[in-house]
């Protein structure tokens, strides 16, 4: 088969065509960020834009034409109006251009981190075994979510010196549960 | 959740290339749907049921994105990128681009491309 590409807009950059053409298709994609997004969103509450005009109060066609809209033209209310049918809060931020990567992956980490300190304190404060059991179900998933996370993109890094040795194995989840649910059992034991 | 792959084909990319040529706001606009479809890959951990207008179903599991929602001044023509997403490898497949006038040959040579892709070809 052929070449494979991350993104759209890679596939764009490898096309075997004129520069001028890649410019403006790249320029199309990265001006209709904002629409995509609220799609996307509306996709994954599994309504149609009629579904959504109804809950958000509008016709459908001013839904259609809102995800039709370039960046600029999409006001914060219309943003609000899409929170609001999906029974979302709106959160706007802003980054510098100049922030790397690693630093997003950092503070992404960071929040991840804050998060789960938050579920803990739940836990503790709530006092109650479901609740308990539940967040202690969400840790044994995100140990090994976040293990595979990370293991999937290094994969597929090619470097000098990268060996299948240099590749690390983690445990098998049902290892692993076994020993973080034996590790539970006994901190339980402990305060008690 | 890993995220999805785009792999082309060769009919794709010679298909891409003339359109690129003969009919570039088709194109684009068509692509700018399909960076769409591939963002709502990504966020739907499943099969999902996209509800946007330039998405249609086609015969064998194959779906064909169309170039609705251009803000281009010009009538765009009818302009279908067939495509098939493979949920288990995550790769979504481009097999081709073509018209209104020669769909239905269209969908027959992609439909030999999906046959190929399921029996690991």
């Amino acid at each position: 088969m052929g070449k494979q590409y991350n993104s759209v807009r890679a596939m764009i950059k490898e096309m075997d065509t004129d520069a001028g053409f890649k410019e403006k298709a790249e320029l199309e994609i990265e001006n209709r960020q904002i629409s995509k997004f609220l799609v996307v969103l509306r996709c994954t509450h599994g309504l149609t834009q009629k579904q959504l005009a109804g809950k958000a109060g509008c016709t459908q066609s001013r839904v259609s034409k809102i995800e039709a809209s370039y960046d600029t033209e999409i006001s914060v209310k219309d943003m609000i109006d899409y929170g609001k049918a999906l029974n979302l809060k709106l959160e706007i931020g802003y980054r510098k251009p100049t922030v790397k990567i690693v630093d997003l992956i950092k503070y992404h980490a960071g929040k991840i981190s804050f998060y789960l300190n938050q579920l803990v304190e739940i836990a503790r404060d709530k006092d109650d075994e479901s609740i308990n059991e539940g967040v202690f179900n969400f840790f044994k998933e995100a140990i090994v979510n976040i293990n595979a996370l990370i293991l999937k993109p290094y994969s597929k890094l090619t470097f000098p010196g990268k060996s299948d040795k240099n590749i690390i194995h983690i445990s098998a989840p049902l290892d692993a549960m076994e020993s973080i649910s034996n590790g539970a059992d006994n901190t339980n034991k402990a305060s008690k | 959740m890993a995220e999805w792959t785009i792999e082309t084909t060769g009919q794709y990319d010679r298909d891409s290339k003339y359109y690129s040529k003969k009919h570039p706001e088709e194109l684009t606009a068509v692509l700018d749907n399909l960076d769409t479809y591939l963002l709502l890959l990504n966020a739907c951990a499943g099969p999902f049921q996209a509800t946007a207008g330039f998405i249609h179903n086609e015969p064998d599991g194959m779906k064909a994105i169309d170039q609705k929602g251009s803000k281009s001044r010009n009538k765009l023509q009818q302009t279908r990128l067939y495509i098939y997403a493979h949920h288990e490898k995550q790769i979504l497949y481009l097999l081709g681009i073509g018209g209104k006038s020669g769909q239905g040959e269209d969908i027959q040579r992609c439909r030999e491309f999906v046959r190929l892709i399921r029996t690991g070809g």
